[in-house]
């Protein structure tokens, strides 16, 4: 738990630091002035959309290891 | 000597370039890209993608290959079978090339790299199955970078898909008009208000498209303008999310049920399909093109011996189901395309030389024409001898079916026109064939008014 955490201060300090040092992007192709923008008018929407799903991934993910493990010892007690 | 030739399709990524040289392909990286493709091999990514099959493997080859002084790497990419193009696809080929480029963007994004274009013509099929064929497509990713491939993904694969599913699965035939994919304006415009009403639709077709119009003539400095991380990889998911839910049923078309009321019998299918077989087996082919072959029974009669077969046929929901076929038997050696042989697909691009034309791909050692020239010759009015014309340009040899105007197939597409074809007979069709083909066996299909033709090509295909 207490690793799962330090790997989540790392991801946000990482983000932090993205949004204050990041270069502007150039590309060969045209990126398009409209779509470079709208982007990053969408990004918050979809961060926080993907955070809510991942979230609940790892609720999944925990109670299911939790339900499994319980069943596992209640065979290992028996 | 040495025959050098540089690709048309590649010239416009100035980290590199394709060229063969004495019928061999190899890639040019230029010193432009050293720090990407670096990147690409230290991280890990290439060995990962390659590995997992979604990325072409290469060997790197030596550099007095170079076309230029700009060379760092010249690289031997290994071959595909057979190129083919996004509007020559069917529905689910085009949706397993977009959810292949999405894979390749978020294990891009895990190992530090990012696409930094996103072409539906970076995919060619191979055993089967999509894969990445560009390697100079990925660059380092920099935190705070939006997706610079945003827009060029909507337009090569999302508009198509929601366009096909949404509007007319006939509708990628666009990408043949716009090489650089569905401009968002017109995918918008022709896409029912209830697309509206589908988050991720509304969001990346019909937002995106009103913010392509609102800044198109605005001069904005980007400067300090940043995308967080986590907002790339929700933008991803969403992608993956909305392209893994659109769904198409191939029904209610021309060629969906032909076999099903076709005037075969069992005897004459099968009798048929052991002619093939034999023929085959005496011509010993290493590529076959199936024309006109449906759901592709016949194209499987090839591929089964190992032959590598393409399967085309016009019919975007007869493709799709012998592409789902493909899918569920894991056949590596069919691929199914649509492809319209009286409008075939033209060389497109800058000078029309991007993308090759249908024959440029050819020719193949052996064709197979069946129950094809009725509807050629009959509902298209093409006459015979350019018919054999034709054919005479794709292949080295020719297993072809003739049937009589006595046959109920025939009769069909007589029935609501007049016949104004009296050359459509037996003795024709062998006499205009000769003079470009010899025939070397003839058998009549059991049960049936059939002849199927083993023919030769008397001249060299071009």
């Amino acid at each position: 738990m207490r690793r799962r955490f330090n790997v989540s201060m790392l991801f946000v300090l990482l983000t932090v630091w993205g949004l204050v040092f990041a270069p502007p992007a150039y590309a060969y192709i045209d990126a398009g002035t409209g779509s470079y923008l709208f982007q990053l008018l969408i990004a918050g929407l979809f961060a926080g959309a993907f955070m809510i799903k991942m979230f609940w991934k790892s609720i999944k993910a925990f109670l299911k290891s939790r339900f499994s493990g319980l069943g596992k010892r209640e065979e290992d007690d028996e | 000597m040495t025959n050098r030739q540089n690709i048309p399709g590649s010239f416009r990524d100035p980290s590199g370039f394709l060229f063969h040289r004495d019928g061999v392909l190899y890639r040019q990286v230029n010193i432009a890209y050293q720090e990407n493709y670096d990147s690409l091999i230290d991280s890990g990514l290439y060995e990962r993608l390659v590995a997992d099959g979604l990325l072409i493997p290469h060997q790197e080859a030596d550099l007095a290959y170079a076309q230029s002084a700009e060379v760092y790497k010249i690289i031997k990419p290994e071959m595909i079978p057979f190129v083919s193009y996004p509007y020559e696809w069917s529905f689910s080929q085009l949706k397993a090339a977009a959810l292949t480029t999405l894979q390749i963007q978020k294990k891009s994004l895990d190992l530090g790299m990012s696409l930094k274009d996103c072409s539906a013509y970076n995919i060619q099929f191979g055993g089967g199955k999509p894969i990445f064929i560009d390697t100079l497509s990925f660059e380092k990713y920099r935190e705070g970078q939006p997706w610079v491939a945003y827009k060029q993904f909507c337009q090569h694969f999302l508009a198509p898909l929601a366009l096909m599913k949404y509007t007319d699965v006939r509708l990628h035939q666009l990408l043949r008009v716009y090489l650089d994919g569905i401009p968002l304006d017109l995918a918008s415009s022709l896409l029912p208000f209830r697309t509206r009403l589908v988050f991720p639709l509304l969001c990346h077709i019909h937002l995106h498209a009103k913010s392509q119009k609102h800044f198109a003539d605005k001069s904005i400095d980007m400067t300090g303008r940043r995308m967080s991380r986590l907002g790339l990889l929700g933008l991803i998911d969403s992608l993956t999310t909305i392209i893994d839910r659109l769904q198409w049923q191939p029904t209610g078309t021309q060629w969906a049920d032909y076999y099903t009321f076709t005037n075969y019998s069992p005897q004459a299918l099968e009798h048929k399909k052991h002619l093939v077989g034999e023929f085959l087996d005496g011509l010993n082919p290493k590529t076959v093109w199936d024309l006109g072959a449906n759901v592709g029974l016949f194209s499987r009669v090839a591929s089964s011996k190992g032959i590598q077969t393409i399967s085309f046929d016009n019919d975007p929901a007869a493709v799709e189901k012998n592409y789902l076929e493909c899918v569920s038997n894991g056949e590596t050696n069919l691929l199914p395309l649509v492809a319209d042989l009286t409008n075939p697909s033209p060389g497109i691009g800058w000078e029309n030389e991007e993308r090759m034309s249908l024959l440029q791909r050819g020719p193949a050692d052996t064709v197979l024409a069946l129950a094809l020239v009725h509807h050629l010759a009959i509902s298209n009015n093409l006459p015979l001898d350019r018919i054999a014309a034709f054919f005479s340009h794709i292949c080295g040899s020719l297993i072809i079916e003739f049937i009589p105007k006595s046959d109920s197939q025939v009769q069909r597409l007589l029935s609501t026109r007049e016949d104004i074809f009296p050359d459509y007979t037996p003795a024709a069709f062998e006499a205009k064939f000769s003079k470009y083909f010899t025939v070397e066996s003839s058998a009549k299909i059991r049960d049936s008014e059939r002849t199927l033709y083993l023919m030769k090509n008397r001249t060299v295909p071009v």
